[in-house]
Formats: C-alpha cells, sequence, structure tokens
C-alpha cells in the first residue's frame, strides 16, 4: 500500500473525501460532489474512478460495500485526518489571503 | 464495396488530442471507429455523425469493466482498445461530461503504463547492446565482410537490424513522450482534444510504409535469390558470358572432357552457376575439368588433366571492388600458404592480382563494376589467362 505523503491535494481529492464523510457508491458520488460544490465542480467519470482507485491503494477511502453492481466507498481514519489536515491548510490559506478582502469588496 | 476502411495506426497513439481529433473527424466523413489493430485503426462506412471520442489509460493495469460501466452511465461507450489505451465514443449532441476534468488526477492514471513503459524500456536497451556487441563482435571475426554483404547474408542481417532498431525508437519514444504527457498533465495542462493532426499522420505514413517496404523487401530476397538461382552444364561452345573457358587457355583440340554426372543430369565437372544477389546484379560460378588423353604431365604423373574455376561478379558499387579482391585472396588462402602473390601494375586493370603455387595460378582482376576470379591447375602461362580476362570482363565492366 502506497501511503498518502502529505500536503496539497487535488480539488478532486479534496471533494471526494468531503462527500465520502457519508459513505456512496460510484456514481451517486458524482452527483454529490456537484451538490456539495454548489454545482461548481463537475467531475468527469474517467477523474472520479483514477481518484477512487488511487486513494483507496493510498488507505484514504475503503470499499464498505461491493455487490458487483455497485461500489460503496467510506473514508478511513486515515483519510478523515487527511481531509481535517488540508481544511486547516485551505482555511490558512484564506486567512493569509485576507488582504485581499478590501480591494474584492470595493470592485 | 467494402464495409469497413483501413488506415495505418503507427507507434504514436500517445499523441491522445491527435488521435480523438482524427477519429472525430473520421466520423465526420461517414467513417466510424470500430477497432484497432497492429498496425491499422478500422473503420466502418455509416452516416457522417458528430462524435466526440477520449482516449483513456487506467491507473489499474487493465480497464475493468466496472471502470466501463461508471462511463457509460456518463454518456461514454467503449469503441475499442489499443494496448493500454482505450477508446470512447459520445454523439457530440449529448454534451456528456468530459471523461477527466482534472489534469493531475489524470496524470496518475498513465503512472502504471508509465512504469511499465519505462521497465521494457531498460530491457530491451539492455538487450540491444547486448545483440549489437555480439554482431559487432561476429563482424570482426568474420574472414570476408564485404563478400558476406554480396552473398546476401549481410544485406539481410542489416535490413532486419534497422526494422529492430526501428521498433526500439518506437517504444523509447512513446516512453519518454508518456512521461511528458504525465508531467505536462500534472502541471495542469489539460490534453488538447482538438490537436491538429494531418502533419504527424502524412509523416508517419511515410515512414510506416517505409519500413514495411524494406521489411517485405528483406523478407523477399532470400526466395528471390532462390529463384535466380540456375545451375547447368557448360554447353562446349562459345558462350555469351564473360567466363574464362579452359578449351580458350589449352587451345589443344585433343582437349576432351572429365565428365561428372550428378543426379540431375548436369555435369558438375563441367558446370555454370548463375546468380543474382542485391549488391551483384550478375554473377557465376564455373568450373570446367578436362584432359588430354595423347599427354602427359611434365612430371610424368599421368594424362595431363588441367582444370579452371572462376568466380564473376557483376557489382552494383564499383567502391565494393577492393574489399571483394581482398575476401577472395583471403578465402582461398587456406590452400595457398606460402604463394607467390603479385600485385601487377595495369592501365587496363583497376585491380590485378596474380598468386601462383605448385601448379595453380590465379588471377584476381577488377575493373569497373566487374570483379574475376579465376584458379587455373594447368601447364599454360598465367600470362594466356591475363590475356582472356582481359578479352571477358570488358562484358560486366560497365
Amino acid at each position: 500500500m502506497v501511503k498518502y505523503a502529505g500536503g496539497p491535494m487535488t480539488e478532486a481529492m479534496y471533494y471526494v473525501l468531503l462527500t465520502l464523510m457519508n459513505p456512496s457508491h460510484g456514481y451517486g458520488l458524482m452527483q454529490a460532489i456537484e451538490e456539495v460544490s454548489k454545482g461548481r465542480v463537475k467531475m468527469g467519470p474517467g477523474t472520479l474512478y483514477g481518484v477512487l482507485a488511487r486513494m483507496q491503494k493510498e488507505g484514504l477511502i475503503v470499499l464498505t460495500e461491493n455487490d458487483g453492481r455497485r461500489k460503496t466507498y467510506g473514508i478511513t481514519a486515515a483519510g478523515e485526518q487527511a481531509l481535517r489536515q488540508e481544511y486547516r491548510r485551505l482555511q490558512a490559506l484564506i486567512r493569509d489571503g485576507e488582504i485581499l478582502k478590501a480591494s474584492e469588496e470595493n470592485e | 464495396m467494402s464495409k469497413t476502411v483501413r488506415r495505418l495506426l503507427v507507434g504514436d497513439i500517445w499523441r491522445i488530442g491527435e488521435h480523438e481529433h482524427w477519429f472525430s473527424d473520421m466520423a465526420k466523413d461517414g467513417l466510424h471507429l470500430e477497432k484497432m489493430s497492429f498496425l491499422f485503426a478500422h473503420f466502418r462506412k455509416g452516416e457522417p455523425k458528430d462524435i466526440r471520442y477520449r482516449i483513456d489509460t487506467s491507473s489499474n493495469k487493465k480497464m475493468s469493466e466496472e471502470e466501463k460501466a461508471y462511463y457509460r452511465e456518463s454518456g461514454w461507450e467503449h469503441v475499442s482498445r489499443f494496448g493500454e489505451f482505450n477508446v470512447f465514443s459520445s454523439p457530440a449532441a449529448l454534451q456528456a461530461p468530459e471523461l477527466h476534468t482534472d489534469p493531475a488526477e489524470q496524470s496518475y492514471t498513465l503512472a502504471s503504463l508509465d512504469k511499465k513503459l519505462r521497465t521494457n524500456t531498460y530491457i530491451v536497451a539492455l538487450l540491444t547492446l547486448f545483440i549489437l556487441a555480439m554482431n559487432m563482435m561476429l563482424w570482426f571475426v568474420y574472414d570476408a565482410p564485404t563478400l558476406a554483404f554480396i552473398e546476401g547474408d549481410m544485406v539481410f542481417f542489416a535490413s532486419s537490424s534497422l526494422l529492430y532498431l526501428f521498433g526500439v525508437y518506437i517504444m523509447v519514444r512513446t516512453t519518454l513522450s508518456i512521461r511528458k504527457l504525465r508531467v505536462t498533465l500534472l502541471e495542469g495542462s489539460p490534453i488538447n482534444h482538438q490537436a491538429p493532426w494531418k502533419k504527424h499522420y502524412r509523416v508517419n505514413q511515410i515512414v510506416t510504409v517505409t519500413v514495411v517496404g524494406i521489411a517485405a523487401a528483406s523478407a523477399a530476397l532470400p526466395w528471390v535469390q532462390m529463384g535466380m538461382h540456375k545451375e547447368e552444364t557448360l554447353p562446349l561452345e562459345e558462350v555469351d558470358a564473360p567466363i574464362v573457358r579452359l578449351a580458350d587457355i589449352e587451345q589443344n583440340p585433343d582437349l576432351v572432357r572429365n565428365e561428372i554426372m550428378n543426379d540431375d543430369g548436369v555435369d558438375i565437372g563441367n558446370r555454370v552457376i548463375h546468380n543474382w544477389r542485391l549488391l551483384a546484379p550478375i554473377q557465376y560460378e564455373t568450373n570446367e575439368n578436362g584432359v588430354i588423353p595423347e599427354e602427359v604431365w611434365e612430371d610424368g604423373s599421368g594424362s595431363y588433366s588441367p582444370s579452371v574455376s572462376t568466380l564473376v561478379y557483376q557489382l552494383r558499387f564499383p567502391s565494393m571492388k577492393e574489399g571483394l579482391i581482398t575476401d577472395l585472396i583471403a578465402k582461398n588462402e587456406l590452400f595457398f600458404t606460402g604463394a607467390n602473390v603479385k600485385r601487377l601494375e595495369s592501365d587496363f586493370f583497376d585491380v590485378l592480382i596474380t598468386r601462383e603455387n605448385d601448379g595453380f595460378k590465379e588471377v584476381f582482376a577488377g575493373k569497373g563494376k566487374g570483379v574475376m576470379y579465376v584458379s587455373y591447375f594447368g601447364e599454360r602461362e598465367v600470362a594466356t589467362v591475363l590475356d582472356i580476362v582481359a578479352k571477358k570482363i570488358g562484358l560486366i565492366a560497365e
């Protein structure tokens, strides 16, 4: 198993982990991600399948159910820890971007 | 009229965007991708349609049915597979979502292919070095390199090496290109699905047709050589060929043949073999054995029975002449240790060498494209042989 080494996540990784806080199956995930991101992120099936396969190898997610046709995935403890760590990193990024706030509001 | 159309498909499927665009353009002309094989993409004739194509690799060793099902649910049908590359199609009107929305994630799907290609390339590179080293050794050990080329073995060897190297080149290029594609994707640049394809396609077509042509020609060469091979008894009368005849050397009406008939009714004691080689389109090999019953050898050892054998080449390139003569001298050296080799100055011949030893008289002559080797065993002078060679070599010099 290749461990996730930390560091910035791709947008796809972040949203899949976020959505998997509630276990979900593949196609349902695509819609759930769109909902969670309020329509901003429309993830392609190739990217989604790729990210699921990779994060499963890295131990961030796990197959919770496999009835042959549909596979249901859930987040692991390591996955949740990585997600929270990324969330804190993103928050720090936002805080550091405060200086832009004034000019944004003036536009 | 055929229902399918084939187009060359060569070694550069890693130009993903170009192929996707090409397949779409073909579909607009009513040619729909059906499958891909070793050398060809097969298209089925139908109605012109606006279809999007996407080429995708899997992060797993093989694209699973599950993965294909994912794609199908999003409107992408699996069309064909070419090695690790899978082609999907979707009607443009359906406006199916892109397969990949994150270039960095797509880069990860190339990881296992990248690793596999690199491993294979290392193995092939090592193998190639080993084969090259072996061949270099053989080449240095071989005592007659020019002759080997002219006799054809080396021509076949050289062209098959060329093919092999072309294969290695394609492999290395694919490996490097996939590596580069991974890096580009990781940096966030997506694949251009509308990349122009015509230029690379044309170049590839020319290269592939040339390489396949060389391969086919070199495979056919042994058969052509076999077809052009002819062995027959030399007629008693003059022949219209640059052959030094025993009767011309001996100038004795009492000379008769020593016949040695084989099963095919050819007198192998007095025969001519015609051969064709790529680098020597005209080749003769003759030998004649005679006896003058009333005459005895000067040392009294029985009836005088002279013989002559010749090798005649008209070369495609006159520059091979020196090398060939050197090889002919070396090849026959076994029987002539301590022979008296003389290189003669001549205004007429480009190369003229004689060798005499114990009743054997050899002439190696070259003029223009012609090379003649005469080995005579008898009591006439070598000057007599030289005169005849001078008369005959004109037939093949130009």
